[in-house]
């Protein structure tokens, strides 16, 4: 039995492509904003987007070889940890098939994959749909 | 090695993704391909020339209950380069369009170059690069 998409009062669609310009960073942001004031969010990724979770970056960027001692958080996990900082009222899916064709389908297990043809539960399972970007 | 040898590297396109970037920007390989080379000059076009403005501390990220503070901070990047001996030249238009004041905000060691001198030095390098 599929499990219904929670309804929530926003969906951000991230489809532009991360390390092209801040549009992650802004819709992070804005997930961030909209959570502090009570909102629940729900955010799907297509295209690049879908590798921001990829269980291949793992917790940590490589090593900066100029500052071999600090340690930077990947982009998997910013976004674990902002779900797991908002229990029930952060969702976030990614396209199987964009990440499939990336070869990104092993996600980290704090986010779903969805088959394409599901998005439209999405949207009609949000008050607002807001598109950031495009694949 | 002479001026022959030298590279020069452009970049044009600024502020690719701070969260996926962090310490690894577009100049973060350049002070080893300076090594490397027989020397490099970066030219900062457009957008990119606001990587050369002195914009005070690294902002830091507020997101949930966390704070990102490893953000990128492009005019550190720009002072390791001149801190490494790389010339960094910035074109006047691009400094122009941040603002009046854009100029006054520039780092120490920086070269302001008209647009275009740019393209009048290309022959005096052995290569020249687009990051």
């Amino acid at each position: 039995m599929p499990r219904p998409v929670p309804r929530t009062d926003v969906l951000l669609n991230l489809f532009g492509a991360p390390h092209q310009s801040d549009l992650v960073t802004s819709a992070l942001r804005l997930a961030g904003a909209l959570l502090a004031r009570g909102a629940r969010v729900q955010i799907w990724t297509c295209g690049d987007a879908t590798r921001l979770t990829g269980a291949a970056l793992g917790d940590t960027k490589p090593r900066d070889y100029t500052d071999l001692g600090r340690e930077y958080p990947s982009a998997a996990r910013v976004v674990r940890e902002l779900i797991e900082d908002h229990p029930d009222r952060l969702y976030w899916y990614v396209c199987r098939f964009c990440a499939e064709e990336r070869g990104a389908a092993d996600q980290i297990p704090q986010v779903r994959t969805r088959a394409p043809f599901v998005f439209a539960e999405h949207v009609n399972a949000a008050d607002k749909s807001l598109l950031m970007g495009v694949c | 090695m002479g001026d022959q040898a030298r590279w020069l590297l452009i970049v044009e396109k600024a502020y690719r993704g701070s969260i996926e970037t962090q310490y690894a920007d577009v100049l973060y390989c350049v002070p080893d391909l300076h090594r490397q080379s027989g020397g490099c000059d970066v030219a900062l076009r457009g957008p990119a020339v606001g990587y050369a403005l002195d914009t005070g501390s690294r902002p830091s990220l507020r997101l949930g209950d966390r704070t990102l503070d490893t953000l990128p901070h492009p005019p550190a990047s720009v002072a390791k380069l001149l801190a490494a001996g790389v010339t960094v030249l910035a074109e006047r238009d691009g400094l122009a369009a941040l603002g009046r004041t854009a100029a006054e905000r520039l780092l120490p060691g920086v070269r302001v170059i008209e647009g275009d001198d740019l393209a009048a030095r290309w022959p005096s390098y052995e290569q020249v690069w687009f990051l």
